[in-house]
């Protein structure tokens, strides 16, 4: 995320970065929908790298005249604890119905995904 | 009543009935500069934090390499600080920021297995480069060298707990923790990188 914000706030074009950000949502959903559980490596990779699409798209989203030090440390702490909930959400899944919900809750993000990809590409 | 106590009631008599001129208002006390060095440390993000990450690595290297660091850098943030009130140079210092951030929090979130003569040469040179600029801040205000000397304190008390706390972490999952915490920082570091290039 910081590097692809890095990317973006020096005005390093990335190209397709809605698609990149949408193809995250479903590919991402999809893998909590179906409860993919991947090496660390390639699971560290996929998220790396569909980082980059969103902390690029933060990076050139900078309001002028911000402070540059107040907006990093407000952006990797909100990056930070984001992840943070994430993982506490996912302890819910040593319950059955923890399990579900949170299949469910990858489907929805896969169906969103979706929409914004339709989005992304109409554009 | 007992004879301390009676004593006691006659001594807090005498003191009541001779006040002293109350010192409510720092600029009575002539210590004003002290804590507005103290502050201007405190509400600096780019100074603070990269104490803090020296901070977190000290302690996750143990006690030895933490009393080294919560001695060394304030002495040398308060030599560094003295040159900069002396011979100041404007300007921003963006780049120091930066590298300290990504230098320090990578050291953290590696958790690098570097001896205590690292640290302390850490400690030293960050203290006086970071404590240079400190002081060529200051030296645009009237705060002057009692300014350097509250924010060389302020690091002391800065670094006193952290090191001391991360130095006794031993659950796994804790150490972790403070490894995150230094990825964070370099997170902030590269985002500030590019912040600079932006505003360039």
């Amino acid at each position: 995320m910081a590097f692809g914000g890095m990317l973006g706030l020096m005005g390093v074009p990335l190209p397709g970065v809605e698609v990149g950000i949408a193809l995250s949502g479903i590919l991402l959903g999809l893998a909590v929908l179906a409860e993919w559980r991947p090496p660390l490596w390639a699971a560290a990779l996929v998220v790396g790298m569909f980082a980059i699409f969103h902390g690029h798209a933060h990076g050139t989203e900078l309001p002028a005249g911000a402070s540059g030090m107040l907006y990093s440390i407000g952006f990797v702490m909100a990056t930070g604890l984001l992840h943070a909930a994430g993982i506490t959400a996912g302890l819910v899944h040593r319950w059955n119905w923890g399990r579900w919900a949170l299949r469910v809750s990858g489907g929805i993000v896969a169906i969103e995904g979706t929409h914004f990809l339709w989005q992304a590409l109409a554009l | 009543m007992s004879w301390t106590i009676r004593r006691m009631f006659v001594i807090a008599i005498c003191v009541l009935a001779l006040p002293a001129a109350t010192q409510a208002h720092l600029t009575g006390t002539g210590l004003g500069p002290f804590y507005d060095g103290a502050m201007h440390f405190f509400l600096s993000p780019e100074q603070m934090i990269p104490v803090l990450a020296l901070a977190l690595f000290a302690g996750l290297r143990g006690k030895r390499s933490g009393r080294l660091a919560l001695f060394l850098l304030p002495c040398a943030w308060l030599v560094g600080g003295l040159i900069g009130l002396g011979r100041p140079m404007a300007g921003q210092f963006t780049l120091l920021a930066c590298f300290s951030f990504v230098v320090l929090g990578a050291l953290v979130a590696s958790d690098a297995k570097l001896p205590a003569s690292f640290v302390a040469g850490s400690a030293v040179a960050f203290g006086l480069a970071l404590g240079y600029v400190n002081g060529s801040d200051l030296s645009t205000t009237n705060i002057g060298t009692l300014g350097v000397v509250g924010t060389s304190t302020s690091i002391f008390v800065l670094v006193a707990p952290v090191a001391a706390l991360v130095a006794s972490l031993r659950v796994h999952w804790t150490r972790i923790v403070v490894r995150v915490a230094g990825s964070w920082i370099v997170a902030a570091g590269l985002l500030l990188l590019g912040w600079s290039y932006h505003s360039a």
